[in-house]
């Protein structure tokens, strides 16, 4: 799987392609407008993440390009700037997502992995880890062949958790990505614990080889047994 | 305010023509002599008291045209002098006749008459274009004295 | 004191003073032309009696009053030479019009000498005076009559002329009163052609003209700013999760790289917030369309549903009505999301949060704190009522702007041991 990051800001570029690297992905980096237009022209990407604000350019117009050769469906667009417009059009011109700064890497990954399975969607959307299969049109959980009832945000923590397998995910990323964007209260995450709890006793009981770890108490992470 | 520049100025020229002159006002002038003058001339105005000499002299105009007067009065309110202006024919025939003869050539002006202890004498003003004179006659024509000016 | 109040009161003090003093000179002006006039009538009286003296040697017997306004009477010579005419104000028993029985009235009396026919008299001629006393009443009275005219004047002028003058210039301190940077499109503006009044609504002008401009530039600058601070932010915290998900960190190491992450955070919701408030102040929303408020709440009530679960805290929906608005969804959600969130996190154990749609209403309560909150400052920015939270303090402040955008009246309210927050829709 090859990805193309466009991101003019250095240390950024290097912190998103370290992460995407340890998800086993190619990954090659383009940090300005001629550069990355000259990338998109010659190689085909699975997944290419966008950033709007370019030096000598503006990463809209790299979509338009995408466009014509048919190659849009497949950009994740990255910005420092929450507008509206810009969402709009981005979306307009084929965008898959829209992401805006700062994000936690959990939450990229997530977003990559998913516009990656709808490319190679086979008719199938389930995601399998070990003996843990998750059905994401049906949303249903099945361990050993047996369903496990979870209920809506047990169903959305574990499949975060599957795309995020082996890393970090903060507290904070698993609020805003299950309860939304808008949790500015949220100063104690202990209800997260508590989500968390039940979901590793439903996953315990239905004998499932994936174990949720405690990280450092500021996060989790999904490991196979 | 008018009254105040004309009584400077009359204080000004009675300075200066004579020294013992002194302005007056009507209520410093014994009541004799202002009921005196009152009956005598009671048709007079712009009236201006001096004292002059022990007599009160009295400045004043009668007359639409403002005929000028000149009267001394003593303290009990008798008139001692009247000097008055008067026109060239009222000039008594005698004197008409004595310029006639002698002066025919000079114009007459600035004629008076002085009444002074029942005597009555004129003087007057003789002019040609080159030589002035001042002549006083009497009732009968006779030149008393004729200054050149 | 209003202008036209304070312009009538120095108006009246300054005319009562000059009137006052006018009325002074005035007495003592009329008082001398009444004796000038009067002396002259002395004066030609006394000529009368001295030039019928000479004729009619009777009237030299006459020595008393009776009858007459003069007596005369012979004098020596020399006692006549010292006398000059004067006149003195005296007072003698008259009896006038109006007295039943004879009075002290004031008169004026002329003494003068003449002679006749070789003697002398002393007379005296009197005439009757206005009564001073009289004659001040009379002009107290006229002056006072005159400076209640006037004032009566000066009040009439003062409602009908100057106020209509300045009837521009209260129109536009109201117009001024009523304008809001940021808000009000139209500048406050005068009708008149009064130079001094066009000239103040120039410098106003001016004036708020560079306030819009510092308005705009200090909105763009917050804008900006946070915009800016969006990629720093974001490097600083996948740096962050990149080195804790190394894993080889002792505890303590771990637990500071959490802290740091923990501000991070903070950082950045404060940085979402002050965008998103931004952006509602520059109506940068555009996607309006109808919204059910009702399904708002009812998202946003199942998507707290685990929060209010491990708070135990019980969550009701009481609708009465369907209540829809034009509004952009995402502001609706935001609206709504933050005021249920409110009032779950700061909620008591076992507490309660209601919320209550009606037909142009949505009233959220929830128990919490026994003592109500200042209303005043509960809508202002970083405003918190109690110091542990590590919330931005603006929540509330976006709830506020959201409802100024679409006009919808927000308020707060304590009531039996309830906190509630009404939203009015128009």
């Amino acid at each position: 799987m090859k990805i193309l990051i466009v991101e003019d800001e250095k240390d950024l570029l290097k912190t998103i392609a370290g992460s995407l690297e340890k998800e086993h992905f190619v990954v090659e980096a383009a940090s300005d407008f001629y550069a990355a237009s000259e990338k998109i022209n010659v190689y085909d990407y699975d997944c290419i993440l966008l950033d709007i604000m370019l030096p000598n350019g503006n990463g809209l117009q790299l979509l338009e390009q995408l466009k014509k050769s048919g190659k849009s469906n497949n950009v994740i667009i990255i910005s420092a700037k929450d507008s509206l417009e810009d969402k709009l059009r981005g979306l307009e011109l084929g965008a898959d997502d829209y992401l805006t700064k700062p994000f936690h890497i959990a939450e990229l990954n997530a977003r990559v992995k998913a516009v990656l399975r709808r490319k190679k969607l086979d008719g199938k959307n389930t995601i399998e880890i070990a003996n843990v299969v998750l059905d994401l049109t049906e949303r249903i959980c099945i361990v050993n062949n047996e369903k496990v009832p979870l209920n809506r945000k047990e169903f959305d923590i574990l499949n975060y958790f599957l795309f995020n397998k082996n890393r970090l995910v903060t507290k904070t990323a698993l609020a805003e990505h299950v309860w939304g964007d808008h949790i500015d209260q949220s100063d104690n995450f202990d209800f997260i614990y508590y989500q968390i709890k039940n979901l590793r006793r439903k996953l315990q009981t239905a004998k499932a080889e994936v174990e949720i770890e405690a990280v450092y108490g500021i996060g989790y992470k999904l490991v196979e047994k | 305010m008018k009254r105040i520049i004309v009584i400077s100025l009359l204080a000004l020229i009675s300075y200066t023509n004579d020294l013992f002159a002194q302005k007056i006002l009507k209520s410093q002038v014994p009541s004799l002599v202002v009921n005196s003058f009152q009956q005598k001339f009671p048709k007079a105005f712009d009236i201006d008291w001096e004292l002059k000499d022990k007599l009160y002299e009295v400045d004043f105009e009668t007359g639409l045209r403002g005929t000028d007067h000149v009267a001394w009065f003593d303290k009990t309110g008798k008139l001692v002098k009247h000097k008055e202006e008067i026109s060239k024919s009222n000039l008594p025939g005698k004197i008409m006749a004595k310029i006639k003869s002698e002066f025919g050539a000079y114009r007459v002006d600035d004629v008076k008459r002085i009444t002074e202890d029942s005597k009555v004498i004129y003087m007057l003003e003789l002019k040609s274009v080159t030589e002035e004179w001042k002549l006083t006659f009497d009732a009968e024509g006779n030149v008393l004295s004729k200054v050149a000016d | 004191m209003k202008l036209l109040n304070r312009s009538l009161l120095y108006l009246s003090v300054s005319m009562f003073f000059i009137i006052g003093l006018w009325s002074v000179v005035f007495y003592f002006n009329m008082l001398n032309k009444i004796k000038e006039s009067v002396d002259e009538g002395l004066d030609h009286y006394k000529r009368q009696i001295v030039y019928q003296a000479q004729k009619d040697s009777i009237i030299l017997e006459k020595s008393n009053f009776e009858g007459g306004f003069f007596t005369i009477g012979e004098i020596t010579a020399s006692e006549a030479i010292a006398i000059k005419d004067i006149y003195i104000d005296t007072l003698m028993y008259m009896q006038d019009a109006d007295d039943e029985i004879p009075e002290l009235e004031p008169v004026r009396l002329l003494t003068t000498a003449f002679e006749n026919n070789g003697h002398y008299y002393k007379l005296s001629v009197i005439n009757s005076m206005v009564e001073e006393d009289d004659l001040i009443e009379e002009l107290l009275r006229e002056t006072l009559g005159l400076y209640f005219v006037l004032l009566a004047a000066v009040i009439i002028i003062n409602n009908f002329v100057l106020q209509r003058l300045w009837k521009p210039f209260y129109s536009f301190l109201i117009q001024l009163k009523n304008y809001r940077v940021g808000s009000s499109r139209k500048f406050p503006e005068v009708k008149t052609k009064t130079k001094e009044f066009t000239d103040l609504q120039n410098a106003v002008n001016i004036l708020l003209q560079r306030n819009i401009e510092t308005y705009e530039q200090q909105k763009q600058f917050i804008g900006n700013a946070s915009h800016e601070l969006q990629t720093p932010l974001a490097i600083a915290t996948n740096k962050l999760e990149l080195l804790i998900e190394k894993g080889d960190l002792q505890s303590r190491q771990a637990e500071s790289i959490a802290e740091v992450m923990r501000i991070i955070e903070r950082l950045v919701r404060l940085n979402r917030s002050l965008l998103l408030l931004t952006k509602i102040e520059n109506k940068q929303f555009l996607d309006e369309q109808i919204v059910s408020l009702n399904e708002i709440v009812r998202q946003n009530v199942s998507d707290l549903e685990e929060i209010a679960e491990f708070k135990n805290v019980k969550i009701t929906v009481a609708e009465t009505a369907g209540l829809t608005a034009q509004m952009d969804v995402s502001l609706a959600g935001i609206v709504i999301s933050n005021l249920l969130r409110n009032a779950v996190f700061h909620n008591i154990y076992n507490g309660i949060v209601t919320v209550e749609i009606s037909e142009k209403t949505v009233k959220i309560s929830n128990t919490g704190i026994k003592a109500p909150i200042n209303e005043q400052k509960i809508f202002s920015r970083f405003y918190k009522a109690d110091d542990n939270t590590s919330g931005t303090g603006l929540g509330l402040t976006i709830v506020k702007a959201i409802c100024d955008l679409y006009n919808i009246a927000v308020r707060y309210y304590y009531e039996n041991d309830l906190h509630s927050f009404e939203l009015r829709f128009r």
